[in-house]
């Protein structure tokens, strides 16, 4: 996480530290919907390395593995996701 | 190909298929996404498109519909780019895309794009030394509070471990931001890759593979 002032840096959640959550792999990519909601995309990680979604919790830096792009019983199969977006975000936004 | 996940049960459908011509222009390589204003979803192609350069698509969030909004090789769109990476839709509706190898030297390049016409108009030379630090590996892009650019480098500052450089969207300068082999800075990174900021709090999250 980045200071937006003076560009000063924290790790919120270390990706190998399996205390924190699934491990990641080759995270590319993050969105942040809302102060709490962050995902993070993943091209290599899940359970057979096709890519992983991840929820992250920017208070704790714990993570879930959201959607696994290797598990077929959550729809089709991906390879190697490379980014991400947020479809509500300016929904959410012009309800402002 | 782009999938619709829930957010709720992480449940995937696929959205668009950029090798189904039925559903659009076909594209190659799809590298970047973003939310349009109106709700349309953006795709940055890193092939396709005349030249293989790149294609920015409109597609329908609903059908998966895709329609060519800029041609990174047509040059009667503006600046031809050579391998696009990083795209980015302000709450003004604004479109920002990253070349990663465009501009002088090859060190990059950041465009508006406009949102009916697809015309592309460089912000900011990531080669130009005059304008600030130079780029190495431009890959991703986004825009903090003030409206400024933030675009992050997988290779340039202290040690090549990678930067976030802020850049005036209407002069194009740059001044790095956060260096991340900077210990004075944090924790030191190394090749961050994404960028993004919180909407509520402009908290900024960057992520990076080591």
């Amino acid at each position: 996480m980045l200071d937006p002032d003076t560009g000063s840096r924290a790790v919120l959640s270390d990706f190998g530290n399996s205390a924190l959550g699934s491990l990641g792999s080759d995270p590319v990519g993050v969105v942040a919907l809302d102060p709490l909601t962050v995902f993070v995309i993943d091209q290599n990680a899940g359970s057979g390395q096709l890519g992983a979604l991840f929820r992250v919790d920017p208070a704790t830096g714990l993570r879930i593995v959201l959607s696994d792009f290797s598990a077929a019983a959550q729809g089709s199969l991906g390879a190697q996701p490379v980014a991400l977006a947020v479809e509500s975000f300016w929904q959410d936004f012009n309800r402002r | 190909m782009l999938f619709a996940v829930s957010a709720a049960t992480g449940a995937r459908t696929v959205l668009s298929d950029f090798g189904n011509a039925a559903s659009g222009a076909l594209g190659d390589s799809p590298i970047a996404v973003a939310i349009a204003t109106n709700g349309e979803v953006l795709v940055l192609t890193d092939r396709g498109g005349t030249g293989d350069r790149g294609v920015l698509f409109r597609i329908n969030a609903t059908t998966g519909m895709r329609t060519a909004l800029s041609d990174f090789g047509n040059a009667a769109q503006g600046v031809v780019g050579p391998s696009t990476s990083g795209l980015h839709v302000s709450a003004a509706g604004e479109i920002l895309a990253l070349d990663s190898d465009g501009g002088t030297d090859g060190r990059g390049e950041l465009y508006r794009v406009h949102p009916v016409t697809g015309m592309r108009t460089v912000l900011s030379d990531l080669g130009n030394a005059a304008a600030g630090p130079i780029g190495v590996r431009p890959e991703d892009l986004t825009m903090d509070a003030a409206g400024r650019g933030l675009i992050v480098d997988l290779d340039i500052g202290t040690t090549a471990r990678g930067a976030v450089s802020r850049v005036d969207l209407a002069t194009g300068a740059r001044v790095l931001f956060s260096d991340f082999g900077l210990p004075a800075q944090g924790a030191l990174g190394l090749t961050p890759i994404g960028i993004t900021v919180v909407r509520d709090s402009d908290a900024i999250f960057a992520n990076g593979f080591e």
